[in-house]
């Protein structure tokens, strides 16, 4: 042992006993204060017993009741109190006849014939035939950009319309006429002769009119799809629009959402 | 000293408690509106499909949120639970606020707003001179890239952030709130659905009628597809169960 451990443990020593000294001194105030203490209520209860005070019969009740009253109203307020979410399924099971009905003639309100439903969420395109999705395609939508021509103060905004429209013309190879917005984008001012905005190829293999210029046509771009990218057209991959086109008339409804 | 009376008061409010208790609080869900049913959600429905605009119909008995357009079924929301609040102050039941069901709600608020991430470009005179010695033809009818667009332009996700919780709010009418819930389920719970006993108890004694509000638990995706598909002004219609 090093004369440093040496010292260490005197110390400790030391400490110990003078906790030791401490907590007899403590336990000698206490224990006879715990003493007089349970004397005195040994002596309450054995009064109590004895009869010495008592507290009539009705008090009695009048207590007990209201603490049994005060337990029971703080559990109901834990447990009986408060907000809880439930759905109502409380169907009877039993299909009403009226309800039968109803909901035959909602069904019979989905086209039987040939329509087209555009999520612009998602950027799908579904053909229904038959009251049934048949066919399902990834297509762009608008981009949602606004273009402003400074100098004339004109402004586009390249959404997608929502709501139903119906497929007014089917053109195989069509030429796009370029409007004055697809130049304002470039930076460049519109031509005024009609032959310069002409433009070959770039609509895909087909178009199909919906009015007001917008269109579901292909692309040259293919990647993209699946983004919001157009000025408000949709397109389509190459055999995604030749299954469409193949499937609808003119007159076949479109519903954009 | 109290022995016999604490016993016998304990015995008469237990059996009293007991039945109290067992009574259940849950009084038939829309009591505020006996009318109310599934035809005439059903009627109400075909009533909407007439008129050709778009509604959200939310069907408690599928339970199912759709989209139509003029009774066609544009799209079909995953919904995990369609429920609705009950309150009950010491296991009595609060009266029930009026049904929402089977009435069609227009003008309904969105809330949060959506707000759509809008690029703005702008056409300059200085952009038209560079323009006229760069001779870069128009690569197709949408696609003429503009001078600052980015090269992978964003998805719908992208370009419309959407919250996990939503709620369509509707004057004089029902919250319906949408939840999303994500793989480690339900995320925060708005401060409106939050309600705690002081405040069930504080309405109870002061007699103050119970809004009416729905929830609608959804996978997080379907809930915030929701949100950014929600045509402007919808109507919405509740089919109840039964």
């Amino acid at each position: 042992m090093s004369p440093t451990d040496s010292l260490n443990h005197a110390v400790l020593r030391r400490l110990v006993d003078a906790l030791r000294r401490g907590l007899g001194r403590l336990a000698g105030v206490v224990r006879p204060g715990m003493a007089r203490g349970g004397a005195w209520a040994a002596g309450a209860w054995a009064r109590a017993k004895a009869g010495l005070f008592r507290i009539p019969r009705g008090v009695r009740w009048i207590a007990g009741v209201g603490l049994v009253a005060a337990a029971i109203l703080g559990a109901a307020f834990v447990w009986g109190t408060g907000q809880e979410w439930r759905p109502d399924r409380s169907s009877s099971g039993v299909q009403d006849p009226e309800v039968a009905a109803l909901e035959a003639r909602l069904s019979a309100l989905i086209p039987a014939r040939t329509f087209v439903v555009v999520d612009q969420t998602h950027n799908r395109l579904h053909l229904w035939q038959d009251r049934k999705p048949v066919h399902e395609a990834i297509c762009s939508a608008g981009s949602g950009v606004v273009l402003r021509d400074g100098p004339t103060g004109r402004k586009w905004v390249f959404d997608t319309p929502r709501g139903r429209f119906s497929i007014l013309k089917k053109v195989k190879n069509p030429v796009w006429t370029k409007p004055d917005w697809a130049f304002i984008e470039e930076g460049k001012r519109p031509p005024r002769r009609a032959a310069d905005r002409v433009e070959k190829g770039v609509l895909g293999e087909y178009a199909l009119h919906l009015g007001d210029g917008y269109m579901i046509h292909g692309t040259l771009y293919e990647r993209l799809l699946g983004r919001s990218v157009t000025h408000g057209c949709i397109r389509l991959g190459r055999e995604d629009l030749r299954r469409v086109f193949e499937a609808v008339d003119v007159g076949t409804p479109v519903f954009i959402f | 000293m109290f022995g016999n009376a604490w016993r016998n008061g304990g015995r008469v409010l237990f059996v009293t408690a007991f039945f109290w208790a067992c009574s259940d609080g849950g009084v038939p869900i829309g009591s505020g509106n006996p009318a109310s049913s599934r035809a005439d959600a059903l009627a109400a429905h075909l009533e909407l499909a007439k008129e050709g605009g778009f509604a959200l119909v939310i069907d408690e008995a599928e339970p199912a949120a759709s989209l139509f357009l003029g009774g066609v079924p544009l799209h079909h929301y995953t919904v995990l639970a369609v429920e609705r609040p009950i309150r009950r102050a010491f296991f009595l039941p609060l009266p029930s606020p009026p049904d929402p069901s089977a009435r069609v709600w227009r003008g309904g608020i969105q809330d949060p707003e959506r707000v759509r991430d809008r690029k703005e470009l702008e056409y300059r005179e200085a952009a038209a001179e560079d323009a006229a010695d760069d001779e870069v033809p128009a690569e197709d009818a949408d696609a003429a890239p503009a001078p600052e667009a980015p090269k992978i332009p964003p998805t719908p996700e992208e370009a419309v952030p959407a919250p996990d919780a939503w709620c369509l709010r509707f004057a004089d009418g029902p919250e319906v709130w949408f939840l999303g819930v994500g793989p480690e389920g339900q995320g925060m719970v708005p401060p409106e659905l939050e309600v705690g006993r002081i405040d069930v108890l504080r309405d109870a004694l002061k007699g103050r009628q119970m809004p009416s509000r729905m929830r609608i638990l959804m996978p997080l995706d379907e809930a915030q597809a929701l949100f950014r598909s929600l045509p402007p002004d919808i109507a919405v219609l509740v089919v109840p169960a039964r």
